[in-house]
């Protein structure tokens, strides 16, 4: 017998049923490993296929990062108050969220962009939507304060929260979570003004989860932006 | 589709070569992403994570070389990522019990997993499902004989050829070993 044979058979029948190896059988630690190979035909993770539709997911990642890549960003991605503000800071504004846009869909959701556009006291920080809402994106102006840090959030492609419901931003470092305040956009997308107590040095992740009107202040875990995903 | 024609349709960076090698690859990705996270989304996530870095990788894969190991690669790392990731602070936070802390599971063991994976996916269908009924249903050939509806020498037959096939697409993992 050779020794594909009997791990045929082994595979098969195991090992109280395989067939007794001949001489140029496998030794002692081939049959350990062909008894973990017969482990991992039954191991449900074996035969467990992806959920349906994230081919889709997939390609329109690719899609979106091959149109960042064929052209820059269009400004309106991440549309923003500064709109109303003076050309200057806009444009230098929509250069900063545009490139953090592009880097964006570059990664396809799963990009941190971090850029200095106001001197060391204001930071840009771009969230990407999560796959709770793969079409959302943000841009957090982060402005120390003496008071503490005002953080403006320009937030897109969020649908309102329904009603029962709202959102929560956090900001979560090695040393726990912080939560910086709840909106709900049912007036629409826009800025939405927020405030933390700490910095982002100490609590680099920001998060946007969606909350249940349920009394309980601890988060629920669906995160729908987050600028580390 | 071949192995070479699938790597230089995916090597282009088309949709149709990414939706060939996700129709080939995507339950091997999913299965190991699942050892590492045990988590049905995360490795979902994983799986996405996988496709694009691959995709955004193409251009280093060079003509000839095995596609199946290169993106082994990119999907071990994608897990193993996402895997960290979690145990830095998933969300929500809750008291972290450090009896519930495990390890990923080994280099070796993901790939076995992997190849195992492979080698169902390459079964023909009708010797897949006696195997999968034999081995994850837990069925005896009797069973499966009635479940599908064939005589039980039918049954016979395909599981003795899958298991042939099996041995011959695993053997050098048991050799390894030895």
């Amino acid at each position: 017998m050779t020794s594909q044979e009997w791990l045929a058979g082994y595979l098969e029948q195991g090992r109280p049923g395989a067939q007794e190896p001949g001489s140029d059988a496998p030794g002692v630690a081939s049959a350990d490993a062909a008894q973990r190979l017969r482990d991992l035909l039954a191991d449900p993770d074996g035969w467990a296929e992806p959920p349906a539709g994230l081919l889709d997911q997939i390609v329109a990642g690719i899609d979106r990062e091959r149109a960042a890549l064929a052209g820059p960003p269009r400004p309106a991605a991440i549309p923003g108050p500064a709109a109303t503000r003076d050309g200057r800071r806009r444009t230098r504004l929509r250069r900063s969220v545009g490139a953090g846009a592009a880097a964006l869909l570059a990664a396809a959701a799963v990009v941190i962009a971090v850029l200095v556009t106001r001197g060391p006291a204001t930071t840009d920080v771009v969230l990407a939507g999560t796959r709770l809402a793969p079409g959302a994106t943000a841009a957090a102006k982060l402005h120390a304060t003496p008071s503490g840090l005002a953080i403006e959030l320009d937030v897109s492609g969020l649908p309102p929260s329904p009603p029962g419901y709202y959102y929560q931003a956090w900001m979560k470092g090695p040393r726990g979570l912080v939560t910086i305040g709840t909106f709900h956009l049912r007036g629409g997308p826009g800025a939405v003004e927020l405030w933390s107590a700490v910095s982002l040095t100490d609590y680099p992740t920001i998060t946007v989860t969606r909350e249940p009107e349920d009394g309980n202040p601890a988060s629920s875990g669906q995160v729908v932006l987050t600028n580390h995903p | 589709m071949d192995e070479d024609g699938l790597a230089d349709a995916f090597r282009t960076g088309s949709a149709e070569g990414v939706r060939a090698v996700y129709e080939r690859y995507s339950g091997p990705v999913f299965t190991i992403a699942l050892r590492v996270l045990g988590d049905r989304e995360l490795a979902a996530d994983a799986v996405q994570v996988t496709f694009l870095n691959a995709w955004r990788s193409c251009g280093s894969l060079e003509p000839g070389r095995p596609l199946a190991p290169w993106l082994f690669t990119i999907a071990r790392r994608a897990a193993i990522d996402l895997y960290r990731r979690r145990a830095r602070g998933p969300e929500p936070v809750e008291p972290q019990d450090d009896s519930t802390i495990t390890l990923p599971p080994s280099m070796e063991g993901i790939w076995e997993a992997w190849q195992v994976r492979i080698a169902l996916d390459t079964l023909p269908e009708e010797e897949r499902e006696v195997v999968r009924a034999q081995h994850f249903g837990g069925l005896s050939h009797a069973q499966i004989a009635q479940q599908l509806d064939v005589p039980i020498g039918t049954v016979k037959s395909r599981s003795h050829r899958a298991h042939r096939r099996l041995a011959s697409m695993l053997g050098h993992l048991a050799e390894a070993a030895a």
